[in-house]
């Protein structure tokens, strides 16, 4: 096979035409992105997995648990005290929480939470961790004093309904009532023992580490591209650094409470070095990011388990799956026929932004479209303003005109773009919001694998295509963004995976294992190398340039008017007319 | 002519302003002076806006992570969908 002409233009975006060849194999970012992908992947699966006993013990808990709430079901009308301690013990039952994943998470976690001094991110001494838990006791005691006593009453009020016959309905309605408020009491309670369980750390020698490892294992590929070894590890430890500084932007309290997460400090610091000092060649050799965001992404299709979906039944596909894609395309069609935005792959980044899930969908779109980075920084900025102003404005206006907290929490989780940004917006309405919230973005990040795909392949046969030109198959696969295969290949096999074993033991293992134990994390510190790297090779000049006549602002404000509209039309049609009774089970 | 000596432009009519690499370190401490006030002078006082009071104590009390990108960010999510399964699979029996 004819080696592939590569055309490169403004150092932007580089396009494959002409053909492919076997040595693509290894001589291709793309398909290095894979293969270091899988390996993770591989690695995570073979740490996890294999932990049989534990496996086990957790199944049987689990049988155990679900035996429970079958029996508490079918023998009163409203969930009782033992429905909802079976329900939580599963909750517990994680595979984050067994030994050896503990030690995983010390070693590649980032930097903790801060407020005034940044050195409290990277070092607590044992005396401030016991300080801070000695001031935190009282509030703790009191809690669980308070969660004690409401968990006495609820117990009485459920003995008087049962004592007749759960047929008295006024005695049900204070039993649920009474429960409620001992849940709400018992959430509080779990809230203030975590403020009770701070612990010494120092994350300075486990960074170095980590930093070694993943400067090696990014070497490797690095080489085979042809950088030169030295030159790139010497550039990567300063990315890194910059990626640990974003981290601790993330982990400063304020920010964190405005939800500006590490992809935009990465890129503020980055920016902020490239369009003052420069940034050097040297450090330019490390600033890969390709490299480092198709890894993530391939990382990040674990994390798409396609049975998810259809965790809400119904409602969810309708409102998450249904929804999306319309505002997808007519943002995008607003884009192109209405506002005029001069770029198309800006044009659909910031459609799949703002109609998806936020960051993690512009990066997705991005990387299969061929956008530049300038334009992937404006989504990125754009995201995380909107969502900061939509996290309180939401449940404020849900909560003034009395609106039902589950058609609210859908609300939010179907418009909000970052998903910590639904959570926190349900949480603000209560428990039943934040858990219809936060399941309604969960289907809906699902759909990130489909759009990136079908982005890949529209530009492929459609944008890229020269007008008039008939595009071969064997064309299609030649421009084919073939780290999207990768992404999509990772979700099939772990959707595989997570459906053979069973929705609570995969919800364990897989989910709250291998992705949320290990792969996730590391999925993330790729993604903020990425950012740092995006940084150091932006300048403002350009970044201005996209925002001429303030289209991209316009773009986003009318596509998530018309979202907002959409998706509350759609939550009330499910939730109200199509499927009254799944808003009753929940 | 120009010639560099220290951190100043010479020319042979005398100094004219400081240095190119000068005015580039100056911008970058500037632009990191910014991010300082940003982060600890006009952001806080953002926070003590309609709302986001009450956004910061459900935060605390509920420790959700808030710039989480995806849902596997999220432990919340994670309760969310055992909940909500658990409350579709093991509805108990309104009479």
């Amino acid at each position: 096979m004819a080696e592939p002409e590569r055309i490169q233009s403004s150092t932007e975006i580089v396009r494959d035409v002409g053909g492919s060849a076997w040595s693509d194999f290894w001589k291709k970012e793309d398909y290095w992105a894979i293969w270091m992908g899988f390996a993770i992947l591989i690695v995570g699966i073979l740490i996890f997995l294999p932990q049989s006993q534990w496996r086990q013990e957790m199944g049987k808990k689990m049988d155990a648990s679900n035996a429970t709430l079958k029996k508490e079901a079918a023998g009163a009308p409203f969930k009782t005290i033992a429905w909802h301690q079976a329900s939580d013990a599963k909750r517990g039952l994680r595979g984050t929480n067994e030994a050896f994943a503990k030690q995983i998470q010390e070693f590649v976690s980032a930097p903790s939470r801060w407020l005034y001094n940044p050195v409290d991110a990277l070092y607590r001494s044992k005396e401030v961790a016991d300080a801070m838990n000695a001031a935190a006791k009282p509030a703790f005691d009191k809690a669980k004093g308070e969660a004690d006593a409401a968990l006495a009453k609820a117990k009485a009020a459920e003995k008087a309904a049962e004592a007749a016959g759960f047929k008295d309905t006024a005695l049900n309605k204070k039993a649920e009532e009474a429960i409620a408020a001992w849940q709400s009491a018992e959430q509080k309670a779990s809230s203030a023992k975590r403020k009770v369980g701070n612990k010494p750390f120092n994350r300075v020698p486990y960074l170095i580490g980590f930093a070694v490892i993943l400067a090696l294992f990014f070497s490797i590929g690095q080489m085979v591209l042809g950088n030169k070894f030295l030159t790139f590890i010497m550039g990567f430890f300063v990315v890194f650094i910059l990626a640990v500084l974003s981290y601790m932007g993330e982990q400063q309290e304020t920010m964190n409470y405005w939800g500006f997460g590490f992809p935009l400090w990465a890129i503020v610091l980055g920016m902020l070095i490239s369009n003052t000092v420069g940034t050097p060649k040297w450090l330019k050799s490390a600033a890969q990011t390709e490299y480092y965001i198709k890894t993530g992404l391939v990382l990040l299709g674990a994390e798409i388990l396609l049975n998810k979906i259809v965790t809400i039944g119904q409602p969810g596909i309708f409102i998450a799956w249904v929804v999306t894609p319309i505002v997808l395309i007519f943002t995008y069609w607003l884009g192109q026929k209405v506002i005029k935005i001069p770029s198309k792959t800006l044009n659909i980044t910031i459609s799949a932004d703002l109609s998806v899930c936020g960051v993690s969908a512009a990066i997705a779109t991005a990387a299969a479209c061929r956008a530049k980075k300038s334009e992937l920084t404006v989504a990125v900025g754009l995201s995380m303003c909107f969502a900061a102003v939509m996290m309180v404005v939401m449940p404020a206006f849900i909560k003034a005109v009395g609106m039902n907290p589950i058609l609210g929490g859908a609300w939010i989780g179907g418009t909000i773009d970052a998903t910590g940004a639904v959570a926190a917006a349900g949480a603000f309405l209560g428990d039943k919001a934040l858990y219809t919230a936060a399941t309604i973005k969960m289907i809906q990040n699902i759909l990130i694998g489909f759009t990136a795909f079908g982005v890949a392949l529209y530009w492929t046969t459609r944008v890229e295509r020269v007008a008039g030109e008939k595009v071969s198959w064997w064309e299609i696969w030649h421009r084919f963004p073939k780290f999207v295969l990768g992404f999509m290949g990772a979700s099939i096999i772990f959707s595989i995976l997570d459906d053979s074993m069973g929705k609570d033991l995969s919800a364990a293992v897989v989910d709250h294992g291998i992705l949320r134990g290990f792969t996730r994390l590391l999925r993330e510190w790729f993604f903020a190398l990425a950012f740092v790297s995006i940084g150091l090779e932006t300048n403002f000049r350009e970044l201005r340039e996209h925002f001429t006549g303030g289209k991209p602002f316009i773009l986003y404000f009318f596509g998530q008017c018309f979202d907002l509209s959409l998706t509350l039309f759609m939550c009330w049609l499910m939730f109200y007319v199509v499927f009254p009774d799944v808003m009753g089970r929940l | 002519m120009t010639q560099v000596v220290g951190t100043e432009h010479t020319s042979l009519d005398g100094p004219h302003g400081p240095s190119r690499a000068f005015r580039d370190w100056l911008a970058l401490a500037v632009g990191l002076a910014a991010i300082l006030a940003f982060m600890f002078l006009i952001a806080p006082i953002g926070l003590k806006l309609p709302g986001y009071t009450h956004l910061t104590a459900v935060l605390d009390e509920t420790g959700i992570p808030a710039p989480a990108l995806f849902y596997t960010g999220v432990p919340q999510v994670g309760d969310a969908e055992i909940r909500i399964r658990d409350s579709l699979t093991y509805a108990p029996a309104k009479p």
